[in-house]
């Protein structure tokens, strides 16, 4: 017998990041997915974010990551809400871990909710969990091909963040190669250039921030 | 390496529309990919294998089309499939200018046929 169907595999998925994006509008909060390699600094560029936005946003992280629970201690000590998901080996989130990560967040005057997943630069692409946008984060210590060699993440990314730009002197990264490759596939990429470690154009950063959680909210008023 | 929880998911689907039209066993699934998708087809029929091994559906065929990348110019709107990669960065082909591309195709991943018995 013939079944002619055509449905998404990733329809279950999708279904339940439909809610949680329902959820979130109704709610005003700004979700962001951070998708990046293993030790680009996501942690990082939210220890710093959690800290120099503190007195302007309440915000809450969910941090994803194969075992340990370090980097919701990391960025707990900032003072904001943490709750770590252990995929025990799982290279991605997904909707349904993030659903249920989100029944531990005190959502009282949040602002904004950072999403960090597993560090790869292929899976959590694929999986929807519900966020306004992913962020791509890319660090200059990785390599200026990292677009051409995932252009699923770049083209999907609303913005992309080079960081550890204090490093650039040390390093062959061809600045200028990283952004048209990247913004090859996605003509409203937004990059921008920051070092975690010495504060460097994270004000542009903080700006996207702003803008952002500005909309979300004036999106959940109309 | 996601490709486990993809094969989960397109099993979920034909055991639903197995159970839906009354028939058993799965004899063949096809399943298209886009090109921006990255999957890997090893890894899709190991997966299958696994999850299909001791059931009534060992043996079924599995049937990965890769549908491939086309892009529209964001500046004068012609539409190609590019050959390889590298057109990724290139002008466009027909206004000449070095302007981002639209995907217009070669994203999704779909379950679209089932044979079934």
């Amino acid at each position: 017998m013939e079944i002619p169907v055509v449905r998404n595999v990733l329809e279950a998925n999708d279904r339940i990041a439909g809610r949680l994006r329902a959820d979130f509008a109704r709610r005003g909060v700004l979700v962001l997915n951070l998708i990046s390699s293993p030790g680009s600094g996501k942690t990082s560029l939210l220890e710093r974010t959690l800290n120099d936005l503190a007195g302007e946003f309440r915000m809450a992280v969910i941090e994803g990551d194969l075992q340990t629970d370090n980097d919701a201690r990391r960025v707990a000590a900032s003072g904001a809400q943490a709750v770590q998901i252990n995929t025990e080996g799982g290279c991605h989130l997904n909707s349904s871990m993030v659903s249920e990560a989100l029944q531990s967040i005190d959502w009282e005057g949040l602002d904004a909710l950072f999403i960090e997943n597993v560090g790869n630069l292929v899976c959590p692409t694929e999986f929807d969990c519900g966020e306004d946008a992913k962020i791509a984060l890319l660090s200059v210590t990785e390599g200026d091909d990292k677009p051409q060699k995932y252009p699923y993440l770049f083209h999907k990314a609303k913005a992309m963040v080079l960081n550890k730009i204090d490093l650039l002197p040390y390093v062959d990264f061809d600045m200028a190669k990283a952004r048209a490759h990247a913004a090859a596939l996605n003509a409203d990429l937004a990059v921008m250039e920051v070092s975690c470690r010495t504060g460097e154009g994270l004000d542009a950063w903080y700006d996207w921030l702003r803008a952002a959680v500005k909309a979300k909210k004036e999106a959940s008023h109309d | 390496m996601h490709e486990l929880s993809l094969m989960a998911s397109v099993m979920d689907i034909a055991n639903e529309e197995l159970a839906r039209h009354g028939a058993r066993r799965l004899t063949l699934l096809r399943v298209r990919h886009g090109a921006l998708d990255q999957v890997q087809p090893d890894a899709m029929r190991m997966a299958f294998e696994a999850m299909t091994a001791g059931t009534p559906h060992e043996g079924a065929i599995l049937e990965l089309v890769e549908e491939p990348l086309r892009l529209s110019c964001c500046l004068c709107g012609h539409e190609f499939a590019p050959d390889g990669r590298d057109a990724l960065y290139a002008p466009c082909p027909a206004c000449g200018e070095t302007v981002p591309f639209r995907v217009i195709g070669g994203e999704g991943i779909f379950l679209d046929h089932l044979e079934a018995e």
